[in-house]
């Protein structure tokens, strides 16, 4: 199945393509603890992390406030270094690097947060030029170079301007450009979208976006929201608990969730949970005059195939529509449908060995009154 | 006392007092702003686990700012007179008594300026060290200027005190208008020179305050300007 997506350019191909290419961040074996306070026992924020992040490409991090993300990413730039295992950027373990050494590869390595951390006593410009008069670039490189990201990141108009006469929106504008200054091969993204409304947050994603794309800066995101992956990651990973708990092409980790946590950051996503009033009568046990709930995830090959009216008439039955959605993951058609399904246990087990073998997953949510919406 | 005559001697007497003053508070602020001010950043980024790291040096700074600053300024100004005479030539005088107002005020100075160094935000610390910053350069470039609103409002405070502890050299042979309003006004019993002095002290400091706050509200670049 490879539809092209109308109004994107073209993007990497997810999965295979995008694994196969080197990776310019890799944890190997990584874990990290904090030394115990007072007499309670050392904490175990990161364990066994295995993650690579390949060159070119966006991977997002999701977790729970605790989860252990920020140590994630700052593992990355040597501002956290591991306890044990291995952090190879660009072919650099900086988690063996002193500090002074460090400092070089961090210019490489670009940051983003998510309360912007802009100096309130610099204008847009000075902020923007500070990490290239760290690097002591001359002036008129820095003059050049930032006016360039000024417009790239689209304030130009904003150049004397502080901090405080700005909008969250154009904050965290400078904090891209800021991060871009020195020209990096990665850009670390830290919750960057947590603190901004909606709109805002889709505009930043898009810059975001633009700028892997254009400017071939590989991404490393954390962030607490599924919508975030979804909109700009072809790679994530779920941490919980100091541990990767799942980890793939974003696609699959969305249409094939394995683990609870994955599942349960899903379910807030429009169309998985059943609509309200569905969900309200649901029932675990089955009866007569019940209907089965089943949820269907669309992907793949039959994912745009008319299959509910081909099972309707195969098995002669009435499917009732509760909820679902359709829509594209990276640029490939998936779609979650809630449908009930009469006539007892016989029918809804054929109903779903019809879609199973045409790749397409089911599970069984509960028991609805086949009355209860007439 | 005839009126016309007591006007005449009492400005002369105010006006070489106050100059005596201003001469002692500036030079004496100044000697504390260049000791205190890299102390107090010292002082804001040493403990355990910071940029400068070193709590053991940190721990003995704050131990004798401490104790510099408990030791009411009248006994320090005695005490250190041997110190004075070794860094002035002289224990009297108002250039000897720049040396004990310093001692005074330097400590002052640290902890007002470690505490506006404390209030910067630690992300932009977490930023400059991302963007490969050294020690030196996030104290420069981040620390100091964003401290700085701060700053100067502390350093208005301590000018301020020094100005109250410059009423009190007079009493070590320091001169200036707290000698004067002491010697004049009390032992004289000559009211109207301790009035003047009073008016005078009020000013002064009503002035540098004034001008202290506008200064901060310059360089506070957190406040929205229309």
């Amino acid at each position: 199945m490879n539809i092209p997506s109308p109004g994107h350019p073209p993007q990497p191909p997810a999965g295979g393509a995008v694994a196969g290419r080197s990776a310019i961040i890799r944890l190997a074996g990584v874990g990290k603890q904090f030394p115990a306070r007072k007499d309670g026992q050392p904490v175990e924020a990161l364990s066994d992390i295995d993650l690579d992040v390949p060159a070119g490409s966006v991977l997002g991090v999701i977790g729970r406030s605790g989860a252990g993300k920020s140590t994630l990413i700052r593992l990355v730039n040597g501002l956290e270094k591991p306890t044990s295992g291995q952090v190879i950027v660009d072919g650099v373990d900086v988690s063996r690097l002193p500090e002074n050494k460090l400092r070089a590869v961090r210019r490489n390595i670009g940051m983003i947060f998510q309360h912007f951390n802009l100096l309130s006593s610099r204008t847009v410009f000075d902020n923007i030029a500070l990490p290239l008069e760290v690097e002591g670039a001359a002036a008129p490189v820095i003059r050049e170079r930032v006016e360039r990201l000024m417009s790239l990141v689209g304030l130009d108009d904003k150049r004397s301007r502080y901090p405080a006469e700005l909008s969250g929106g154009q904050k965290q504008r400078v904090g891209i450009a800021r991060a871009l200054a020195t020209n990096p091969k990665v850009l670390l993204s830290d919750e960057a979208t947590s603190a901004l409304d909606p709109e805002t947050t889709h505009s930043i994603l898009s810059l975001l976006s633009a700028i892997n794309r254009e400017l071939g800066v590989t991404i490393l995101l954390i962030t607490h929201e599924m919508a975030v992956i979804r909109a700009i990651a072809q790679q994530m990973a779920v941490l919980d608990g100091g541990r990767v708990v799942e980890q793939g092409d974003v696609f699959d980790v969305f249409t094939r969730p394995q683990h609870p946590t994955t599942r349960s950051f899903l379910a807030a996503e429009t169309g998985r949970a059943p609509p309200s009033f569905v969900a309200d009568r649901l029932a675990h046990e089955d009866a007569p005059g019940m209907e089965t709930v089943i949820r269907i995830i669309f992907r793949g090959r039959f994912a745009t195939h008319p299959v509910l009216a081909q099972v309707s008439r195969e098995l002669d039955i009435d499917v009732n529509i509760l909820g679902g959605t359709i829509d594209a993951i990276g640029g490939k058609p998936f779609g979650v449908l809630i449908v009930g399904v009469p006539g007892g246990r016989d029918l809804s087990e054929r109903f779903v060995s019809f879609l199973a073998a045409r790749d397409l997953d089911t599970e069984v949510l509960g028991y609805v009154p086949a009355s209860a919406f007439a | 006392m005839s009126l016309p005559a007591l006007s005449l001697d009492i400005l002369r007497l105010v006006g070489g007092a106050t100059w005596d003053t201003l001469y002692m508070v500036a030079l004496s602020s100044l000697a504390a702003s260049l000791i205190g001010m890299p102390l107090g950043i010292f002082l804001a980024t040493s403990q355990r686990g910071e940029l400068f790291a070193a709590p053991l040096a940190n721990g003995v700074v704050g131990a004798v700012a401490n104790a510099l600053r408990s030791t009411p300024f009248i006994i320090l100004a005695v005490s250190i007179i041997p110190f004075t005479r070794l860094v002035a030539g002289t224990s009297i005088g108002t250039t000897a008594a720049v040396v004990p107002l310093t001692v005074a005020a330097f400590p002052f100075v640290a902890r007002l300026v470690e505490s506006a160094v404390r209030e910067v935000d630690q992300g932009l610390i977490e930023a400059a060290r991302a963007m490969g910053a050294s020690p030196l350069q996030i104290v420069r470039k981040v620390l100091v200027p964003e401290a700085l609103p701060g700053i100067v409002l502390g350093l208005t405070l301590a000018v301020v005190s020094l100005i109250g502890y410059s009423a009190i050299v007079g009493v070590v042979g320091g001169g200036g208008l707290g000698d004067l309003g002491i010697r004049y006004g009390y032992q004289r019993f000559m009211p109207e020179v301790m009035f003047m002095v009073v008016v005078v002290l009020i000013v002064m400091v009503q002035a540098v305050q004034s001008a202290g706050d506008y200064l901060a509200r310059r360089v506070n670049r957190r406040i929205r300007r229309a």
